[in-house]
């Protein structure tokens, strides 16, 4: 009789780098058969890398994998699934204009070429009852909620016999109910014998649903446990790693009678799809305060910074740049009373990408003088000031006339924040200023910004990174489905308290006992 | 395996020697389909290529082809460089010369320089509001900019042929043209016995002032943004709607004035032929000019001395369309070969394992 | 009774145009079935107008040479065969800019088929399509109208219908769907995306030589410099239009026959409106049934990634 084998999965010091990044520094693994595996770790930790080098989408540098102890070669997506293995990704891989059963069976060798939609729809059926995936086979995939969409994903897995089941940060966009109902189905796949490995930065969820936690940081394992072994607090920290530490930051005086830079009244604004992305905003920033705004991505923040710049319409509300308001709400008339952007999107909206260094450093002053002479532009102090900007804020760069769409992430945004912090702007709005830097641009990004504050420049802080949030933020502020909780003074804000706020747990960021 | 990654810089020598070869291999293809069908282009090639560049009247009449090609190739440019595809320049041509030809068959009896003006005005006029009136769907609502131009062609053709047969048809003949104008309203040659007229001053002043404009003003900035990156030049804060408008007025101008030109210096009355396909040819020397006005200048020599060659091959039996091939064959290979220029192809093989460990030493010790 | 035949009249002549815009739309529901196809695997073909103009030249000048107009289609499948795969290259693994390539693949085309079809202009044809005598049908008028058509045009109304069943019901069809409006995603589970899209471009410019082939061997047996008329350029808006969807083109293309119909029947029929004007009806129309169809229609059809070159990331 053939041993059951314990381990569905080993992999044996795999590595992976990119340009200029470690991604995965010979990490080593161990998946018992029949468990949930979460993987947990800070964005940009190597996670992901990992689980897409496991499903074929990524070639790992070096590195075994084995399958039941059988050395596995993955050299491709197909390769994966015949192995039985099956990922779900955070951005999910369905085709927007086919139906939920087609996208179910799109690619499958066994499918006849003409599609029986009898048996279909009812192999689907069979399959959502066992697991409690509620799914409308006929529904075009565009009108599903993001939760529909991702029991689609575990169906199409489930369709073709995974039997290890990847899931990538899967409730970062889920509802509290939905989290559970996708808990419910998961423990019933463990029932059913199979395998599921479960990425996530969130460790409540982990600690309610995993059975063993593997900690990732920098790209290496920091340690592997059972859950029964650990605690919250032990996780936050290995995840972490060194206590947040605190780049020394004037304590802000007292700021009760300055007047506000930016006040916004009752926000509401639609997104892309029509649907309503914030609620009745409202927020007000003083002098020189940094206002940081916490929360997953989605929740609204992409949408509120293109609304305080002119680039996303309001369907009601107000806006106050220094008590005056804002009627015309275009582009133009923000950059014209002091509001910088340092965007999310970098490369599609923050640079023009075949231009070269100069002509991108200097988009916010080339109307003023001394570059703007009469109509024409002087291109000999252009480059003289573009150069200055750039040496300033250490953009590193081949020729400052080279196409910026070449240089690297961190100084294309060290590029951009040259531009935005050197035009005497009242207020900068930064999303996500640091997302998928290295730690010394890291450092320099949050020194830039820190000495606008000095110089009375008001930051309206928008990011993911709970760090940087507590590192930079006078006040701090959670963003949750379009609404936003009141100020609290950063003194009063822990991991913890914010955390459950930005889960939607709390309404508003809790009195900690101190 | 082969492995296709950006190249670091665009080479301007691989753009150089892309456009050579192109043109070299179709040639070559030219001759073999030419042989095909029994005609012997070889020795006709030699002789009527060195009779249009290398011989002074072939030169001169050059320049001539070189005003309204080098003035489309621009209305090309202009809206492209804003992010829009001008295909139907040849439309915007005759809508100019149909101005200045109703101008001057209506006024025959004003001053020269106020008469010739006037002509320019109208066909600027003309042309600019039909440019104004093909970019109009795609703002308002999403119809684009290549079917409105691209049908526009036939819709001015079949005007410039009533007009021609009825409304201001020449009672002296029954060929299909308008009675020819006054003197007044013709452009005085600016090299004697040639038909180079003084329309080549204004082209080259428009090639270089455009081109100037583009480069250095703000306006030429802003327009440049707007076609490099429409969201970040929005994010700039640029109004992109207005510069839309703005450049295909302005490339549909070019075009306009170009049939301004070419009625008034060359042909002197309006014919359902003066454009000899002067827009399609101008997209081809647009794009192997890579946009630049200033190698339109150079380029597009070089396609009028095709154009004039082909009239030349014509008379000497050789069918005139192979021209129209070249330029299609010039133009696919210089995009077949621009993959060349901008993707570097390199033979990659399975590295070494201690190589890509000495790489990761590497990248840590940065980090 | 003189009031009964009038109104038959004018039903006969409404029959009569819908009849003549069938097979004036045949050319036109070829090339469109085929820009469906390529387009949506997120193929842009703006070199139809060639395809259709080497088509037409080719089908004459086979037809005229072997006397055999079924040999005559087989040359020009096989010739736009070869061109097309020669243009699916220098689009999809060339990642050339597609719409300037077809623009230069058109001006190339109307070169070699011009001087390719030199000795044909003016030649008699020898064997072309005609219409089908369908003895059945001479007791019944309006049907004879509407039936009594040459072969290609039920073969191109069947390749449309088929090209829907394809599209909507097969697993193939979903293949090509998301090669254009989610490449990625049909990359990652297996399916190879540059295979499908050479396929159906290629079999684009299959479709568009029959139906330039149309003209020249049924429509008006001839050849002629210029005999497309910006036809292929028609096609691109009636892909539009029909939001991609064979069945759709069918209508679009019959439509758009009736306008060239109309033009000449106006002229016919008296109309005070200058012949030239009235010849400008099928390529103004084009523009006017979009700018409807989008006021119409808010939600966006085209395949997300038309246009763009799919280039796998590999990491």
């Amino acid at each position: 009789m053939e041993r059951i084998i314990k381990n569905i999965l080993k992999l044996k010091n795999i590595v992976k780098t990119f340009p200029g990044v470690v991604a995965n520094d010979y990490i080593n693994l161990q998946v018992k058969r029949g468990s949930i595996h979460a993987l947990l770790g800070e964005n940009g930790a190597g996670k992901s890398t990992l689980m897409n080098i496991l499903a074929g989408l990524y070639a790992s540098d070096s590195g075994e994998i084995y399958i039941n102890n059988k050395k596995a070669r993955i050299n491709g997506p197909k390769d994966s699934i015949n192995l039985g293995i099956g990922m779900v990704h955070q951005h999910y891989k369905l085709v927007d204009t086919l139906k939920v059963a087609e996208n179910i069976i799109i690619g499958l060798p066994e499918q006849k070429w003409m599609i029986n939609n009898r048996v279909l729809f009812d192999k689907i059926a069979s399959l959502s009852k066992k697991y409690n995936l509620l799914v409308r086979p006929n529904a075009l995939v565009s009108d599903l909620s993001i939760g529909e969409k991702q029991r689609v994903e575990i169906i199409k897995m489930l369709y073709r016999n995974v039997e290890i089941l990847i899931l990538d940060e899967p409730t970062s966009v889920l509802a509290p109910q939905e989290c559970q109902n996708l808990f419910k189905t998961l423990r019933e796949m463990k029932g059913q014998g199979k395998t599921i490995i479960f990425i996530s930065h969130k460790l409540n969820e982990v600690m309610d649903i995993a059975d063993m936690i593997t900690v990732l940081r920098n790209g290496k394992v920091i340690k592997t446990m059972k859950k029964t072994d650990t605690e919250p607090r032990k996780l936050a920290r290995m995840m972490v790693g060194k206590e947040i530490e605190s780049i020394s930051k004037n304590i802000l005086k007292d700021l009760k009678r300055v007047e506000p830079v930016l006040v916004a009244e009752d926000l509401r604004v639609l997104g892309d799809e029509g649907e309503i992305v914030l609620n009745n905003i409202s927020l007000s920033i003083k002098k020189g305060e940094i206002l940081g705004i916490a929360g997953v991505s989605g929740n609204g923040q992409k949408e509120l910074a293109e609304a305080l710049t002119g680039l996303r319409p309001l369907v009601n509300g107000r806006i106050f740049i220094q008590g005056k308001e804002m009627r015309s709400l275009k582009p133009i008339n923000f950059i014209n009373n002091g509001i910088s952007h340092i965007p999310a999107d970098r490369i599609g909206v923050g640079i023009i990408p075949d231009f070269n260094c100069i002509e991108n450093v200097i988009l916010r002053i080339y109307k003023k003088k001394p570059i703007k002479k009469g109509l024409m532009l002087d291109f000999k102090k252009a480059s003289e000031i573009g150069n200055q900007l750039l040496n300033r804020y250490d953009v590193r760069m081949s020729s400052s006339y080279m196409p910026v769409k070449l240089l690297s992430g961190g100084n294309i945004q060290k590029l951009i924040l040259a531009r935005e912090l050197s035009c005497n702007s009242q207020l900068i709005i930064a999303m996500h200023p640091t997302y998928g830097l290295d730690v010394s641009v890291l450092n320099k990004v949050h020194k830039f910004l820190l000495k606008e504050q000095e110089n009375g420049v008001a930051i309206l802080l928008i990011s993911e990174d709970l760090g940087e949030i507590l590192t930079l933020s006078d006040e701090i502020s959670v963003m949750y489905k379009g609404e936003l909780t009141s100020k609290r003074s950063r003194k009063y804000c822990t991991i913890e308290n914010i955390g459950y706020a930005m889960m939607g747990i709390d309404k508003e960021i809790k009195e900690e006992k101190l | 395996m082969i492995k296709i990654e950006s190249r670091r810089t665009t080479q301007i020598s691989t753009a150089i020697w892309v456009g050579i070869l192109s043109v070299l291999i179709s040639l070559l293809i030219s001759i073999i389909v030419l042989q095909f069908m029994h005609y012997h282009p070889i020795k006709i090639f030699l002789t009527v290529f060195s009779k249009t560049y290398l011989r002074l009247d072939g030169i001169l009449e050059n320049l001539v082809s070189l005003i309204p090609l080098s003035l489309c190739s621009l209305a090309v440019v202009v809206p492209a460089k804003a992010g829009f595809w001008n295909i139907g320049v040849e439309a915007q041509f005759y809508m100019g010369a149909i101005g200045a030809t109703g101008i001057a068959l209506a006024f025959p009896n004003l001053p020269g320089l106020f008469l010739i003006s006037l002509m320019l005005v109208a066909g600027i006029l003309l042309s600019g509001l039909f440019g104004f009136i093909c970019i109009i769907p795609k703002i308002k609502w999403g119809v684009s900019e290549i079917l409105t131009t691209l049908l526009s062609i036939f819709i001015v053709n079949y005007f410039v042929k009533y007009l021609v047969y009825y409304a201001w048809e020449d009672p002296k003949t029954v060929a299909a043209q308008t009675p020819e104008f006054v003197n007044a309203a013709k452009l005085p040659i600016l090299i004697p016995d040639s038909r180079l007229h003084y329309g080549f001053i204004l082209a080259v002043l428009l090639v270089l002032g455009i081109g100037f404009i583009l480069k250095r003003t703000i306006f030429g900035y802003e327009l440049r943004l707007t076609g490099a990156n429409p969201r970040g030049a929005e994010y700039a804060g640029i109004d992109i709607k207005k510069y839309a408008y703005f450049s295909m007025i302005i490339g549909a101008a070019l075009a306009g004035i170009a049939g301004v030109l070419e009625v008034s210096g060359v042909v002197f009355r309006l014919q359902p032929t003066i454009s000899a396909d002067y827009g399609f040819s101008a997209f081809v020397i647009a794009w192997v000019s890579r946009l630049s006005p200033i190698a339109i200048l150079f380029i597009g020599y070089l396609f009028s001395g095709l154009e004039v060659a082909g009239f030349k091959m014509q008379m000497m039996g050789l069918p005139s369309s192979i021209v129209a091939m070249l330029k299609g064959l010039i133009l696919l290979f210089v995009l077949a070969g621009e993959t060349l220029t901008f993707y570097k192809f390199s033979w990659v093989r399975e590295k070494k394992k201690s190589e890509k460990i000495k790489k990761i030493e590497k990248a840590q010790i940065s980090n | 009774m003189k009031e009964a035949s009038k109104k038959l009249m004018d039903f006969r002549t409404i029959v009569w145009i819908i009849s003549m815009g069938m097979t004036a739309g045949t050319p036109l529901l070829f090339s469109s079935v085929g820009e469906v196809l390529s387009e949506r695997a997120g193929v842009l073909n703006i070199g139809i107008e060639g395809f259709m103009l080497m088509g037409a030249m080719t089908g004459f000048m086979v037809s005229y040479q072997t006397g055999n107009k079924w040999i005559a289609l087989l040359a020009v499948i096989g010739v736009c065969c070869i061109l097309g795969l020669i243009f699916s290259f220098v689009l999809i693994t060339l990642r050339a800019n597609q719409i300037a390539a077809g623009i230069a693949f058109t001006i190339l085309c109307a070169g070699l088929s011009t001087i390719l079809g030199k000795p044909f202009i003016g030649v008699v044809a020898r064997d072309t399509f005609k219409k089908l005598t369908l003895s059945s049908l001479d007791k019944f008028p309006l049907l004879q109208l509407l039936f009594k058509k040459d072969l290609l045009v039920f073969i191109a109304l069947a390749l449309a219908i088929i090209a829907w069943v394809f599209v909507y019901k097969t697993k193939y069809g979903l293949h090509l769907r998301a090669a254009g409006d989610d490449p990625s995603t049909l990359d990652s589970l297996g399916i190879n995306v540059i295979v499908q899209r050479y396929i159906y471009t290629t079999l684009g410019s299959i479709l568009a030589g029959i139906g330039g082939a149309y003209l020249s061997l049924a429509y008006s047996p001839s050849w002629i410099e210029g005999m497309v008329a910006g036809r292929g350029w028609i096609t691109i808006a009636i892909v539009n239009f029909a939001l991609w969807n064979p069945l759709y083109a069918i209508g679009g293309a019959y439509l758009f026959g009736i306008f060239y119909i109309l033009s000449f029947r106006l002229e016919a029929a008296g109309i005070a409106v200058p012949s030239y004007f009235l010849r400008m009806l099928p390529y103004i129309s084009p523009i006017i049934v979009l700018i409807l169809s989008k006021l119409r229609n808010k939600k966006n059809y085209m395949p997300k990634y038309l246009c763009l070159p799919y280039i796998r990331e590999v990491k």
